[in-house]
């Protein structure tokens, strides 16, 4: 599969999107072919250029957001003014909010699918570790389950099965905090865990 | 505050120091701040709120624990 991502850089929580990504692409590159748009090259010219260029299957969004749009390094990356682009496509959203609206937006313009967040998405990792997101264990709480629905459609799975895997994951990282030892204060965040979960949603165009 | 934002501003109190907690396109902020956003009962803090009473809606549901069947 054409894989297109995105990933500005323009704080903490997106650098540590960034580390994770990379660590997805280590592990779904030799089946796919990826083009990857970080920092200041997640901008919505190079976006809609490789989306009119390169015949893309999978487009996987990192970066903040709102009901109505994706950001990108500079600004947004994708709004009503560009989601026909998606036309086509599969999408992931790894940002907040976006499925709300931009989400409905896309599949009714013609993107076969967009999975992401209808809510804005909560995660909490510990400041000492933003030298070196991957060994941050309470940010993997939250990403581990939020890249394995990215992973999932890289894959060939369905947006369906993806947002399936996703919330599995996310129900052992609740169980992982429920039963963190007694000196972890990882208990404190089942409550955003389970936000998270709860508002992971695929949106599909309706027959 | 009413009971509930009392219940939420009193569980986020007790969040050690050391942790961000990333909100949407807001970014991120220390317990602190959440706990400003809370007494202003502002939109994060509306957020906040909602995150907790999601939460104990799945307790008072049994949802949470019916779905870590691990």
């Amino acid at each position: 599969m054409r894989i297109l991502i995105t990933n500005p850089e323009t704080d903490a929580f997106t650098r540590y999107l960034l580390f994770w990504t990379n660590k997805m692409i280590s592990e779904i590159k030799h089946n796919n072919t990826i083009y990857h748009l970080k920092n200041k090259n997640a901008n919505p010219i190079k976006f809609s250029g490789i989306l009119s260029k390169k015949d893309i299957n999978v487009v996987l969004l990192n970066g903040h957001g709102s009901d109505d749009c994706v950001m990108g390094e500079n600004g947004i990356i994708l709004d009503q003014q560009n989601v026909s682009l998606l036309k086509g496509k599969i999408v992931h959203a790894m940002s907040c909010s976006s499925a709300k609206n931009l989400g409905d937006l896309a599949v009714n313009s013609g993107a076969r699918a967009y999975v992401g967040y209808d809510e804005p998405f909560l995660a909490s990792r510990l400041d000492d570790k933003i030298s070196n997101p991957l060994k941050d264990k309470t940010a993997a709480l939250f990403l581990d389950p939020a890249f394995i629905a990215q992973k999932a459609l890289a894959n060939g799975k369905t947006p369906d099965e993806a947002v399936q895997l996703a919330r599995n994951e996310y129900n052992r990282s609740i169980l992982k905090a429920l039963t963190s030892p007694i000196q972890s204060d990882d208990d404190q965040f089942v409550g955003l865990l389970l936000w998270d979960r709860n508002h992971l949603v695929a949106k599909t165009k309706t027959p | 505050m009413d009971d509930f934002q009392k219940l939420v501003y009193t569980r986020w109190q007790a969040l050690p120091k050391g942790y961000s907690i990333s909100i949407g396109d807001i970014g991120a902020i220390t317990k602190e701040e959440a706990l400003e956003h809370l007494k202003n009962d502002d939109k994060i803090g509306k957020v906040l709120v909602a995150v907790a009473r999601n939460y104990f809606d799945a307790i008072k549901a049994g949802e949470l624990y019916a779905n870590l069947n691990y």
